[in-house]
C-alpha cells in the first residue's frame, strides 16, 4: 500500500497545479457563461443561454469580429508557412558556414516582445515620419495611411505577425527536412531532376507530417490573435480593434466585454463559443490532412 | 535510509504543495466586493517602522521629488508606487476585487472609466469621518464628477483646463501679430479659425495647417460642451457630438487639421517642427509635451484662449477603495495634495497640475508664473482663470468608455475619408456601435 501512495504523493504538486490553474477556470469560466456578473459583485444572476442567444443572435461585433478573424488567418497562414519553408530549404542548400547564425537572426523575432514589435511597426508605418511612407515618397508613390484605413492596417497586422512567426515554421521545417534521407535526392540526381522537380516530387511530399503540424498549430495561434492588433491601438485616444474595426478580433471583442465592459458572463460566452469554432476548424484541418496521405 | 528518503520525499510534497495553495490565497477570503471592503483601517508598518501608502498609477515621471518632501512632513508613511497603464487600471482594480486580491490605498482613475466605477459601492467617502475632506473648498464644478452614485465623495481629481498654445513666429508669419490678446480677437469662434486656416494653406502651399490633428480640435470643442451623451440609458447625440463632429469634418475638409494621430508621440514631435501654427494646450502640457518637445523653442511660444473660450479636459481623479490597508494615510496624502496650498504649490511646481483648491483661487499670486519659454507670459493665470469661469461639465456616465472608443473611431474614420462624410453618418455608426454593445440603451 505505502508503495502504492508514494508515486502519487509525488505526481501530487503537479496534479494540484492542474486542477488549481488549468481544470478549475475551464469549469469555472463554463458556469459563469450562464450568469450576468460583473466580476466585482458577490452577486450572480442566473441568465440561462440568453448569453449564448445574445452572441449568436444580436451581438453583430460578434460575427464581424469573427470574420476579421477569419481573414487574417487566410492573410498570415499562407505568408508565414510559405517564407518559414522558403528559409528552411535556403538555410539547408546553401549558408552552410552561417547557418547557425542565419537561423538565430530569422528566429529573433519569434522571441521578441509584442510590444517592442508593435511599437517598432508603429514607427515603421507611421503616416507622417514612417520609414515606409518615407521610401514610398522616393519612388514618387504618395504616402499610404497605414493604420488609418482598413486593408493597409490589416497588411501591417499580417506583416507583423508573420515576421514574428515565421522563425518558428522555419525551425520545424528544417527538423523536417533533416529527416529526409539525402539518398533520395542523390538518386534524384542522377535521374536528372533539377532542384524545382526535387524541391516538389521529395521536398514537399516528405515534409507532408510537418506541414500538417506547422499549418495546424499555426492556424491555432492566429485565430487567438489579441496583443498585435490590440498593441497596435492601444493607447488612448485610438479605437478598439484599428481603423473600421478592421482588426477587431474574436479575442478583442472577449476582452472588450470582459474586462471594458464587466461582462464576465457574457465574456465567458464568446470564449466558448470561439472554443467550439477552433475545434471545428482544426478537427477539419486534421482530417484534410489525414486524407491526402 | 529507506525511511529517511521517503520522510524527505513527503515534506518535499506536502512543502510544494502548501507553495502552491499558498499562491491562491487571498489576503482577504472569499470573492467579491462583501470581503474586500473588510480592509484593516490601517495598515502594518513596515520593517523600518514607516506604514506603506500604496498607490496605483500611471504618473510616475513627475512624482519622485514631490513624494520625498511628503515623506519628510509624514514620516510615519512610506509611498509604494505601482505603475499601472491609464488604460489598464480599471480592469487591473476589477480583477483584483474579483479575485479578493488586495486593492492598493490610493487608485488614479481614468475620466472615461469613472463613470462605471463610480456605481460600484467599493469607494471610501472622504469627505466622512474619520478623513472629513472639505468638499466646499473644492471647485464647484467639479464635486459632481468626483462623487459616486452612492452619494459618497470618491476623490478629488486635477484640474484639467486648457488654452491654446502657438508659435509666435508662425503667427507673425501668417496673421501679422503674436500678440496673444490680438489673435484671440481675430478667432472669436471656429468659423473664423477655419477661415484663417484655409488662408494659411494657401500661403504655405499646403504645407502649413493650423492644428496637427483632428482628435486636438475634438478635444477643445469637447471640453466646451457640457451637452450630455447620454440621460441614463437614453443616447443624445444629436445636440452633444453631432455639432462637433461636423466642425471637425469641416476642418478636415478644408486642410485646417493635419492627419497625425491625436495624442502620439508624432503629434508631440510636432512640436518641434513648423508646419503646425497652434497646439491644445492643457496646464500639464506645458512641462510635458512642449517643452521637452522643443528645446530650443524657449520665447517661441505663446499661450492665448482658443475660439469659444477656455475648455475643461478631462483629468484622472483619486480613490480610496473600501478594501485598502491604509486608508487614513491615502486620505492624509490626498489631503495634502490637493487641498492645501502647500501641496498644491507642489503640484503646480513639479506637475505643471493645478488643484481644486478653492482658496488657491482666490490667492491671485499663487497662480502667477511668467514663464520666459512663452515669451514671459503669466502662462498660469491664464489656466487659473479658465478654471474659475468654468460653470460646469458633462456629467460621467456608465458608457463614457464605450463612448469615447466609437468616438475615436469616427476620427479615423474622418482622417481616412479626408473628411469625405456626414456627421450623421457618423453619428449612426457611433449609435449602432453602442447599442450592439449595449442592447438596453435607446436610440434618439
Amino acid at each position: 500500500m505505502k508503495r502504492k501512495t508514494t508515486p502519487y504523493l509525488m505526481l501530487m504538486p503537479y496534479f494540484l497545479a492542474f486542477l488549481a490553474f488549468n481544470i478549475f477556470p475551464i469549469v469555472f469560466s463554463f458556469a459563469i457563461s450562464f450568469t450576468d456578473w460583473n466580476g466585482v459583485s458577490a452577486e450572480k444572476t442566473f441568465a440561462g443561454f440568453s448569453n449564448y442567444v445574445r452572441a449568436l443572435t444580436q451581438d453583430s461585433f460578434f460575427w464581424l469580429s469573427l470574420k476579421n478573424t477569419i481573414i487574417m488567418t487566410i492573410m498570415i497562414i499562407p505568408g508565414q508557412i510559405f517564407l518559414g519553408l522558403l528559409m528552411a530549404c535556403l538555410l539547408k542548400e546553401f549558408f552552410f558556414k552561417w547557418r547557425g547564425t542565419f537561423q538565430l537572426i530569422n528566429f529573433l523575432p519569434y522571441i521578441t516582445t509584442s510590444v517592442a514589435l508593435a511599437i517598432i511597426f508603429q514607427l515603421m508605418f507611421d503616416w507622417k515620419n514612417g520609414i515606409i511612407n518615407g521610401i514610398l515618397n522616393v519612388f514618387g508613390i504618395e504616402s499610404v495611411y497605414w493604420l488609418g484605413k482598413a486593408w493597409p492596417t490589416r497588411i501591417v497586422v499580417a506583416l507583423m505577425e508573420i515576421w514574428k512567426n515565421y522563425g518558428y515554421a522555419m525551425i520545424m521545417f528544417m527538423a523536417g527536412l533533416s529527416t529526409i534521407p539525402e539518398d533520395l535526392y542523390e538518386a534524384a540526381k542522377i535521374d536528372g531532376a533539377n532542384w524545382r522537380q526535387r524541391f516538389i516530387r521529395i521536398t514537399i511530399p516528405m515534409l507532408k507530417p510537418i506541414f500538417a503540424f506547422t499549418v495546424t498549430t499555426g492556424v491555432i495561434g492566429v485565430l487567438n490573435l489579441f496583443d498585435g492588433p490590440q498593441l497596435l491601438f492601444s493607447s488612448v485616444n485610438q479605437p478598439l480593434g484599428g481603423p473600421d474595426r478592421s482588426v477587431f478580433t474574436i479575442m478583442i471583442r472577449f476582452y472588450e466585454a470582459s474586462f471594458l465592459n464587466f461582462e464576465y458572463g457574457y465574456g465567458a460566452s464568446i470564449a466558448y463559443l470561439f472554443f467550439v469554432f477552433v475545434t471545428a476548424v482544426s478537427i477539419l484541418l486534421v482530417r484534410a490532412f489525414q486524407e491526402k496521405d | 535510509m529507506k525511511q529517511s528518503w521517503k520522510w524527505k520525499a513527503a515534506t518535499a510534497v506536502v512543502v510544494t504543495s502548501m507553495v502552491l495553495i499558498a499562491g491562491c490565497q487571498q489576503e482577504n477570503q472569499g470573492t467579491g466586493i462583501s470581503d474586500t471592503i473588510g480592509g484593516s483601517e490601517n495598515g502594518q508598518a513596515d520593517e523600518d517602522g514607516r506604514i506603506p501608502i500604496e498607490i496605483w498609477t500611471w504618473d510616475i515621471a513627475t512624482c519622485g521629488e514631490i513624494h520625498e518632501i511628503f515623506e519628510e512632513k509624514f514620516p510615519q508613511y512610506k509611498i509604494v508606487l505601482t505603475p499601472v497603464e491609464s488604460s489598464q487600471i480599471t480592469q487591473k482594480l476589477q480583477t483584483t476585487l474579483a479575485s479578493g486580491g488586495q486593492v492598493p490605498d490610493i487608485c488614479l482613475l481614468e475620466y472615461t472609466h469613472r463613470g462605471k466605477l463610480f456605481q460600484m459601492d467599493i469607494w471610501e467617502d472622504l469627505s466622512a469621518e474619520p478623513y472629513n475632506f472639505d468638499v466646499d473648498n473644492v471647485l464647484d464644478w467639479m464635486v459632481p464628477n468626483e462623487t459616486a452614485d452612492s452619494g459618497a465623495y470618491v476623490g478629488p481629481e486635477y484640474v484639467s483646463v486648457g488654452a491654446l498654445a502657438y508659435k509666435r513666429d508662425l503667427a507673425m508669419e501668417y496673421f501679422g501679430t503674436d500678440d496673444p490678446e490680438e489673435l484671440q480677437k481675430l478667432f472669436p469662434d471656429w468659423d473664423s479659425f477655419i477661415a484663417a486656416g484655409v488662408e494659411v494653406q494657401e500661403k504655405s502651399g499646403g504645407k502649413v495647417f493650423m492644428l496637427p490633428s483632428v482628435g486636438a480640435a475634438g478635444a477643445m470643442l469637447k471640453g466646451q460642451s457640457q451637452e450630455p451623451y447620454f440621460d441614463g440609458e437614453q443616447i443624445l447625440f444629436n445636440d452633444s457630438i453631432k455639432p462637433i463632429l461636423e466642425t471637425l469634418i469641416e476642418m478636415k475638409q478644408k486642410k485646417v487639421v493635419d492627419r497625425i494621430d491625436y495624442n502620439s508621440p508624432e503629434e508631440a514631435a510636432s512640436c518641434g517642427r513648423d508646419d503646425h501654427i497652434f497646439f491644445e494646450c492643457p496646464a500639464w502640457a506645458l512641462s510635458q509635451i512642449i517643452k521637452p518637445n522643443d528645446p530650443e523653442g524657449e520665447g517661441r511660444w505663446g499661450l492665448m484662449l482658443p475660439p469659444g473660450g477656455g475648455y475643461a479636459g478631462t483629468s484622472a481623479s483619486m480613490g480610496v477603495p473600501k478594501g485598502a490597508k491604509n486608508k487614513e494615510g491615502a486620505a492624509e496624502y490626498i489631503k495634502f495634495f490637493q487641498s492645501t496650498l502647500e501641496g498644491g504649490a507642489l503640484i503646480r511646481d513639479y506637475k505643471s497640475s493645478l488643484i481644486p483648491y478653492k482658496p488657491a483661487y482666490e490667492d491671485p499670486s499663487f497662480y502667477s508664473q511668467e514663464d520666459p519659454f512663452f515669451n514671459n507670459q503669466d502662462v498660469w493665470q491664464i489656466f487659473a482663470d479658465v478654471a474659475k469661469s468654468i460653470e460646469g461639465v458633462r456629467p460621467l456616465n456608465n458608457y463614457d468608455q464605450d463612448f469615447e472608443d466609437s468616438y475615436a473611431l469616427a476620427v479615423k474614420t474622418i482622417n481616412a475619408t479626408d473628411g469625405q462624410i456626414t456627421a450623421d453618418e457618423l453619428v449612426d455608426t457611433m449609435i449602432e456601435e453602442l447599442s450592439n454593445k449595449h442592447p438596453e440603451l435607446i436610440k434618439e
